[in-house]
């Protein structure tokens, strides 16, 4: 274990990951990535999850990929499994 | 699915309803007119129609439907509530109630209850108009299609009295919802979507429409792409970026698979490619496929290879390319768009191609031409017009009687004969190559008679007009280019001289240019001798000897009646011979002729003549009382004379439109109109002083000038009537029309007005 | 957990017929008979869609459609309007509305339930 590696910063999004939700979920993906250091996406609490919620879910997965921040799923409900796995996006967010 | 509770409801329904309805039928007696209870009783009838169609009642549909068109007609004020109609109706609502309990237990309707509907509908119909595309107005043939489409009535009562077509309806459905695993037989499809931007915003989710897709086959290989979301920052968090591409395992066909899209076939971007099998099932289809579509895209959608669709969508994509700024090659072939798009296999165009190459063949074969006598086709060409002004004449009355069906009877019927007159007039129309061509011979021989080597090069000999101005246009053509082979051609010797090939050039050049068709004849020899036209025109008095004309005003004299005499021709040794006479047959077919020469270099003469002599597209303009047409496509645009304009058209005879000076002529003034000769009542009322004016700017080749009218109407069809030779003097008018009022209309000569206005200006240069 | 349907519609048993298609396919159905009483059922209620019909008392579906797109709370949710074959124009005018899907009268349940399915996940 690398001990100079800073702490994860953890990303939990609850509730409706839906349209009505889109412009919130925007700005706080903004926020998230002022940050620096790895983070960690904790998807266990998405009671809903459609395409717009989908679309800045690869997002956020890109802008960490270009910046070089790790990137880590650390739980999926299983209505947000359902969708991404519909999607054939399961292995994205392993 | 036990559809039993629903029935019940019906029942109940149906008797509140009718309760509703005979209630506001009984209100009504006392409320004739009354807007809410007319409105009530309409929804009664409309809702029980509705639902019983949900049940397959076609008795009370089509009872309710009689009744329903009947209420359209008394709310819209058409048919009046009688005591006599509202006792009818409220037995109907009688008739009804006896309906609702048979069709529930779907037991046979008793002879006497059917005796009492085809009674009552009797009835009814008596009230609707004979007029046959009013009495259907809720589309019953459609709505009994349906029907008949669901299913036949149920064969037995069943205990459930649940409509058996229904149960088993759904049964199919949900066996076919089951995922086509299953079936051996299933084929895969190439399915693209590419998103709209709106769909998330407009409430429709990629991810449903994808699992609806799961329910009419499997989805195997589906790919997520998500390239075209900008950058976090940039993005717009409610648009949609995503685009999905899938395999389909399915036994449906490509209806099935494509009204799967139907609702976000607007936004999203479509594209659906067939398993190879299917490529032969369709190449099999285009085998067997009848003689009949002769175009690519029908055969593809008779061949159901294509939807109609997909082919409009195909097709508006290559009309698009077609639009300026057009790439290298031009507009890729429909069948390449197909192939490109992945809505066809390459081997299925192909095959349809040569299936419409023999299509081709067959109707070469087959089409023959047929003589036909000149005379007729003018006789039809006349008697077209009168239909023309016939058919503006009932649409006029039409709409002045505001008649909602009429009015729009009459538009079909004028769009079809104006279509009728538009392959009329086409049936007149020929390529004036054959004029051309007999100047070949013409110019070969003249010039070696004058031994001068020249050549005739023609261009745009396809350019269609219409018979009878070829006919006229042969001699002042003839003029035009044996003045430009004696006088504007120099000798072989003077050419060298100045530099030129010692072979001369001639040419002739049609082509048709916004609404006209302009006839060119050009060569390239000295061109006009300036000083000596202005001499010549001096000494004629046709030019005030202190005038300063430009170039092109001094070319123009050569137009002049009395300029060219047979002493003009020596003296001027430059054109002269008839080019008058040129003009004033130009001008008899309601064309202009107009003259650009450059010293030493050559004359360009162009000649605009309309397209037609017997039919225009008019545009019509009130001055007083009198009504006076225009051709449409000399019209520019249309606006008020504002008051300060006003002044200047009286002062100066022209005003400032966006910066330009337009030479403006006022009509009333032109045709010496006295305001008072038209109503004095309207002078005691001052309305003269405010009456409001207008200016129509029209344009006739480079020419732009504004004519001042009180009134516009807008277009008119309009049938040209030739003046008599009594009429033949009268200035800035070219011909007559009847209105479809009957009442006389003239119509105004456009290029002979713009050309009194060009003389007037610029102010301070005279000219003539 | 189970999507909410909202129909709207004057004809109780064509409602009750709508209402038995899709809790066939596993949505629960809130009704209602008007435009009024169809904003009232709105209230504060999570809808996953919408179904309504053009001509009704009190308040048309026209209107009824136009005022769902102005509650923040409902502007994305889907609306299917009810037409029948003569109406084309009431079609236009609801898609120009906001309600972009449409399923024409008279129509199988079966028929609803599939359109309802390609706008709304069970």
């Amino acid at each position: 274990m690398n001990l100079d590696q800073p702490a994860a910063t953890v990303l939990k999004l609850v509730g409706e990951l839906n349209i009505y939700a889109a412009a919130a979920l925007h700005a706080r993906l903004q926020a998230t990535l002022v940050e620096g250091g790895p983070l960690e996406l904790d998807l266990s609490e998405v009671s809903e999850l459609d395409s717009a919620g989908v679309q800045q879910l690869l997002l956020l997965k890109r802008e960490c990929e270009l910046t070089g921040r790790a990137l880590r799923v650390s739980a999926v409900s299983d209505a947000a499994n359902a969708v991404l796995t519909l999607l054939n996006l399961r292995q994205q967010f392993a | 699915m036990d559809l039993t509770p629903a029935l019940e409801i019906f029942i109940a329904e149906a008797g509140e309803l009718l309760e509703q309805m005979e209630q506001s039928l009984l209100l009504l007696e006392h409320r004739p007119g009354d807007r809410e209870l007319l409105d009530a009783v309409f929804r009664t009838a409309h809702t029980i129609k509705g639902s019983a169609g949900m049940f397959g009642f076609n008795t009370i549909v089509a009872h309710t439907h009689q009744l329903e068109n009947l209420l359209d007609l008394v709310r819209a004020g058409e048919v009046a509530l009688t005591p006599a109609l509202s006792a009818l109706l409220l037995r109907c609502g009688d008739h009804l109630g006896t309906l609702v309990t048979p069709a529930v237990d779907n037991l046979p309707l008793q002879p006497a209850v059917s005796a009492v509907g085809e009674a009552l509908e009797r009835e009814l119909a008596q009230y609707l108009p004979a007029l046959p595309n009013a009495v259907d107005r809720h589309s019953m043939a459609a709505d009994v299609a349906l029907l008949l489409a669901s299913g036949a009535p149920p064969a037995t009562p069943s205990a459930a009295a649940l409509p058996t077509s229904l149960a088993a309806d759904y049964a199919v459905f949900l066996a076919s919802a089951e995922p086509a695993l299953a079936q051996p037989a299933a084929l895969v499809w190439r399915i693209a979507l590419q998103f709209g931007a709106d769909v998330l915003r407009n409430g429709m989710d990629p991810l449903s429409i994808l699992h609806y897709l799961g329910t009419v086959g499997e989805i195997v290989n589906l790919t997520t792409l998500w390239g075209r979301l900008p950058p976090l920052v940039a993005m717009d968090p409610e648009s949609c970026y995503l685009d999905v591409a899938l395999e389909l395992a399915t036994t449906a066909d490509r209806a099935v698979i494509d009204a799967v899209f139907d609702f976000i076939r607007d936004d999203c971007k479509i594209q659906l490619t067939p398993p190879s099998s299917q490529v032969r099932a369709q190449l099999a289809d285009l085998a067997a496929l009848p003689e009949g579509p002769s175009k690519l895209g029908e055969i593809l959608v008779a061949a159901h290879a294509l939807t109609d669709l997909e082919l409009a969508a195909a097709l508006a994509e290559q009309a698009a390319e077609s639009r300026p700024p057009v790439a290298p090659g031009g507009p890729r072939p429909l069948g390449r768009i197909l192939v490109d798009a992945g809505a066809v296999p390459e081997p299925v165009v192909d095959a349809a191609l040569e299936r419409q190459q023999q299509a081709r063949l067959a109707k070469a074969q087959d089409s023959k031409l047929i003589r036909v006598d000149a005379e007729k086709l003018d006789q039809l060409i006349t008697l077209v017009g009168e239909l023309v002004i016939a058919g503006s004449g009932t649409f006029a009355l039409a709409q002045h009687a505001k008649l909602g069906d009429i009015v729009e009877s009459a538009a079909a019927l004028l769009r079809l004969v104006e279509q009728v007159r538009d392959n009329a007039l086409s049936l007149r129309m020929v390529p004036i190559a054959a004029t051309f061509q007999r100047f070949q011979r013409v110019v070969r021989d003249v010039s070696l008679d004058l031994g001068k080597d020249i050549e005739l090069v023609i261009a745009g000999a396809e350019t269609e007009l219409d018979k009878s101005v070829v006919e006229r246009i042969g001699d002042p053509l003839m003029h035009l280019v044996r003045n430009a082979m004696d006088h504007g051609i120099e000798n072989a010797a003077r050419r060298l001289a100045s530099g030129k090939p010692a072979r001369a050039k001639i040419s002739l050049n049609a082509y048709h240019d916004s609404g006209s068709i302009v006839i060119e004849v050009a060569d390239d020899g000295g061109g006009l001798p300036l000083d000596k036209i202005r001499h010549k025109a001096i000494e004629r008095g046709l030019l005030a000897a202190s005038a300063n004309p430009t170039p092109q005003e001094i070319q123009q004299l050569v137009f002049e009646a009395g300029f060219s005499t047979a002493e003009a021709v020596s003296n001027l040794s430059g054109r002269g011979v008839g080019m008058d006479v040129v003009r004033r047959s130009i001008e008899t077919l309601r064309g202009m002729i107009e003259i650009d020469s450059t010293e030493g270099l050559g004359t360009l003469v162009r000649i605009r003549l309309p397209l037609t002599l017997a039919i225009i597209d008019g545009f019509m303009v009130g001055l007083g009382a009198a009504r006076y047409v225009l051709p449409l496509d000399v019209v520019v645009e249309c606006m008020e004379l504002s008051e300060a304009d006003r002044c200047f058209v009286s002062e100066r005879g022209f005003i400032n439109v966006r910066g330009a000076v337009l030479p403006v002529v006022r009509l009333r003034d032109a045709f010496a109109l006295n305001d008072a000769t038209e109503g004095a009542a309207a002078h005691a009322q001052g309305a003269v002083l405010s009456r409001r004016e207008n200016i129509v700017v029209v344009r006739f080749g480079a020419l732009k000038a504004g004519l001042v009218v009180d009134e516009l109407f807008g277009e008119f069809q309009t049938v040209i009537k030739p003046l008599g030779k009594l009429f033949s003097y009268l200035q800035g008018i070219s011909g007559s029309t009847i209105l479809g009022s009957g009442e006389v209309a003239l119509i105004l000569d456009v290029p002979g007005l713009i050309k009194r206005v060009e003389r007037t200006r610029p102010p301070g240069r005279v000219v003539a | 957990m189970a999507k909410t349907i909202l129909i709207v519609d004057d004809s109780a048993s064509l409602r009750q017929v709508v209402a038995i298609a899709l809790k066939g396919g596993g949505y629960e159905v809130i009704e209602a008979c008007d435009g009024v009483d169809g904003l009232s059922k709105l209230n504060g209620q999570k809808i996953h869609l919408i179904i309504s019909d053009v001509n009704m008392p009190n308040m048309d579906g026209i209107t009824f459609v136009k005022a769902v797109k102005q509650n923040a709370a409902y502007k994305f949710t889907p609306i299917i309007m009810l037409t029948t074959e003569s109406q084309e124009g009431k079609k236009m005018e609801g898609q120009a509305a906001g309600a972009k899907a449409w399923v024409v009268k008279p129509f199988k349940p079966e028929q609803m339930l599939a359109a309802v399915s390609k706008l709304v996940l069970p």
